[in-house]
């Protein structure tokens, strides 16, 4: 019995301890396991929907890591899909963290976030339900995660087109810039004239592509870009300058860039003499679809006066004032209000700066002028400088009177052509040539052409079945032949 | 004896492995449980500052609406939870709201008034800015409720309405319980009415990058709103234009000739009182 009783004992100790330590094992193994799921629990977050139908937010709580999440519509992982927006208000699908706030865009045109459901992942690969959309396709319960999860079938697209077009905005109206481009040899893709009452241009930009991308505007020299997450941004341009304005369009295979080059600059005006010795210089004033020119132009047969000549060609000017201003000229008279009118279509002014001490009637003299245009309330200077009076031997001009062209006189059967010439001096050989181009002898005249000298032509004969003329003049002066007027569609009425 | 030693040793090992299992069950629970109870609380004491904060903005409209001055609406902010405390911050200024039209200054800086409560470890804290309650977690902030701020068609004419709050006052009060809070309505306010047929930007500029960040959020969704209004639609070629720029957050609108944008502002003041318990 002794034997057996100690035999006994020491049996049960074995057994006890043997069992403590499986009971410990046990333990261990299911706490180790209790704390493993515990620490990898489900993210306690809010999602917030947008009016954007593709956007979700980032509610509040705890930060989302993209390798833990899984997106689902329509039954198919669309992860490569989901955009986040970054700072700067650019989108990518290369992030890591969704933070309180931040928004994902799916950028797969067939879903909205409505088809969204969202599934977290912990380190062992459980996974929760912690978001699904009012239209997402349900997931069956205790296995959220699909053993075999379809990708959509997507045919590769190309990269993403980054082409786009610009527009004016003149007072808060779109101009296509394709409608007021001037064809002046601009080494620029676009070119736009500043608008003399403001300081800056501003231009809106459109984006080609309309596909699930990210477009990401830039120009290195523009003070302001509004960096838009749409396909559209307005972008400052103070003027004068070469601008060049970027686009970046990506998708989830690449992305594409182009860029425009657009040279904005100031009013024009230059003045120079011409080889027949008049003024021209021409500003030209782009807003909307009209054109305003102001011409200063030393038209007169008199020396010791200068004609100032204004006119507007545009339709849209009935709220253009202007003023000249020659107060500051040494030489000049009149009134300093030129015009206060709102100037009209086709309208045409001169003003005579007179040279009141002839000290200079036969050499130069000058003028001082300051045009100024009102417009809605605000005024400008459009140009100020100095204006040289030529001599009477420095300058001939020629040019054709009334419309240039003047239809008259029917009994001759045909199209009489009036040219005056206004010289004066010794414009010994200066030539006035017609070439019409329909079958007539062309016309010239080798004398040297005299102060106010009147030519006449008969262009064509309807008689004779002709009933257009395409008539090209040209003046010649010391062997230089400048053109001064074609007309390619000259109707010739019926007698 | 050979028994009373064997005997002995077994119970001392015995009792020692029980005690072992007890500690192994107590470091687990602290290591494990206590954490998580805690992170689960705090997020729970979110939710309850948040309906508090979304409580005081129906009490504080309410006031406005029904034009009761004389009236406080009483609120004991949770602000501290049961396992951190809390503080709740009155500012008077934490950035500045302007108009522009057509680079002129349409309306002059308005500075925008905050009431938030911060509390937990996880850096969160709620608020009360501009008419709408916000959440903020890590330096990153959303709207629980959008400002109110509003783009309307109404007969081809586009029409922004706001009201901004102006909150008198300033404190920074911390507390281990909830902190009461007493708002008045001050008086009546009038709207101020712009109307221009230019370009106009609205214009906030933030006294931190994550406010910037939540305005630029407000313009957006009520530019969304506006468009994807199914009743009127959006003005054919007005855009509306949300952009950001570092500290400040703009809406560009640009109307087609003949257009007009009419803008709508109302600042109603209230007296806010806090006592620290």
């Amino acid at each position: 019995m002794i034997r057996e009783s100690g035999v006994s004992n020491v049996v049960g100790v074995i057994l006890l301890l043997f069992l403590v330590m499986v009971t410990s094992a046990v333990l261990g193994l299911v706490l180790s396991s209790a704390t493993y799921d515990a620490v990898d629990t489900t993210p306690d977050v809010i999602f917030t929907v947008s009016e954007d139908p593709y956007l979700l937010y980032h509610g509040g709580g705890d930060i989302l890591y993209k390798n833990d999440l899984v997106f689902y519509a329509g039954g198919y992982d669309i992860s490569d899909w989901i955009f986040l927006e970054n700072e700067g208000n650019t989108w990518s699908n290369l992030w890591t963290e969704w933070h309180t706030g931040q928004a994902i865009n799916i950028s797969y045109d067939e879903y909205s976030a409505s088809d969204l459901a969202i599934v977290a992942l912990d380190s062992r690969g459980n996974s929760y339900l912690v978001y699904n959309g009012p239209t997402a396709d349900p997931i069956p319960s205790g296995k959220p995660v699909p053993d075999v999860t379809p990708k959509p079938t997507v045919t590769p697209t190309p990269l993403p087109d980054a082409s786009f077009t610009a527009d004016l905005v003149y007072r808060g109206e779109i101009v296509p810039l394709e409608d007021i481009s001037n064809p002046i040899t601009y080494d620029a893709d676009v070119y736009i004239c500043t608008d003399p009452l403001s300081d800056y241009v501003l231009v809106y930009f459109t984006a080609s592509e309309t596909g699930s991308v990210t477009y990401a505007w830039s120009s290195a020299q523009s003070t302001y870009v509004y960096n838009s997450t749409q396909r559209g941004t307005w972008i400052y341009l103070p003027s004068p300058g070469v601008y060049t304005v970027t686009l970046t369009v990506a998708n989830s295979y690449g992305s594409n860039t182009s860029s425009m080059k657009i040279d904005v600059e100031p009013p024009q005006f230059e003045a120079t003499v011409s080889v027949n010795g008049y003024w021209s210089s021409t500003w030209n004033w782009w807003y909307g679809y009209g054109r305003l020119n102001v011409n200063v132009l030393n038209c007169s047969n008199d020396s010791t006066e200068m004609g100032v000549k204004l006119y507007s060609d545009s339709s849209m000017t009935n709220e253009l004032e202007l003023v000249l201003d020659t107060t500051r000229s040494k030489t000049s008279s009149g009134s300093t209000l030129w015009n206060s009118n709102a100037i009209l279509e086709g309208d045409r002014y001169y003003y005579y700066i007179s040279d009141y001490d002839y000290d200079t009637s036969h050499g130069l003299s000058d003028g001082y002028v300051v045009v100024t245009a009102t417009y809605a309330g605000s005024s400008k200077v459009i140009f100020s400088g100095q204006v040289d009076i030529k001599s009477i031997n420095s300058y001939v001009d020629a040019y054709v009177v009334g419309e240039k062209w003047k239809v008259s006189n029917i009994r001759y059967h045909g199209v009489q052509v009036f040219i005056t010439a206004l010289t004066g001096g010794n414009q010994k050989d200066m030539t006035v040539i017609i070439t019409p181009m329909n079958g007539e002898s062309a016309y010239y005249t080798e004398n040297a052409i005299a102060l106010w000298d009147d030519y006449r032509y008969q262009v064509g004969n309807p008689r004779d079945g002709v009933t257009y003329a395409e008539v090209i003049v040209y003046v010649k002066e010391n062997g230089i032949i400048e053109e001064i007027y074609y007309d390619r569609d000259l109707l010739i009425p019926n007698a | 004896m050979m028994q009373k030693s064997d005997s002995g040793l077994s119970v001392a090992i015995g009792f020692i492995m029980l005690l072992m299992i007890i500690a192994l069950i107590i470091g687990t629970w602290a290591l494990v449980g206590v954490p998580e109870q805690t992170r689960n609380a705090e997020s729970y004491h979110a939710i309850g500052v948040t309906n508090a904060f979304l409580d005081y903005k129906i009490g504080v409209d309410d006031l406005r609406l029904n034009n009761q001055s004389g009236v406080n609406v009483s609120m004991l902010i949770p602000a501290a939870s049961a396992y951190s405390s809390g503080a709740l911050r009155l500012s008077g200024n934490v950035g500045t709201l302007s108009i522009f039209s057509n680079e002129s200054l349409l309306l002059s800086e308005v500075g925008m008034s905050r009431l938030s409560a911060t509390f937990g470890t996880t850096n969160t804290y709620v608020g009360y800015e501009g008419g709408g309650v916000f959440r903020s977690d890590y330096g990153y902030a959303t709207w629980v409720t959008p400002p109110m701020f509003e783009l309307d068609n109404l007969s081809n004419d586009l029409y922004v309405t706001m009201v901004v709050p102006r909150l008198n006052g300033s404190f920074f009060v911390g507390s281990t319980e909830g902190i009461p809070v007493d708002t008045g309505w001050k008086n009546a306010s009038q709207w101020e009415t712009f109307s221009t047929n230019q370009t106009v930007e609205i214009r906030y500029n933030a006294k931190e990058e994550w406010d910037a960040q939540l305005w630029y959020t407000a313009f957006y969704e009520a530019v969304e709103k506006y468009e994807n209004d199914e009743n009127a639609g959006k003005i054919a070629n007005v855009t509306c234009t949300p952009g950001i720029n570092g500290n400040t957050a703009s809406l560009l609108i640009h109307p087609v000739s003949g257009k007009i944008i009419h803008i709508h502002i109302l600042y109603p003041e209230y007296d806010v009182d806090v006592r620290s318990s």
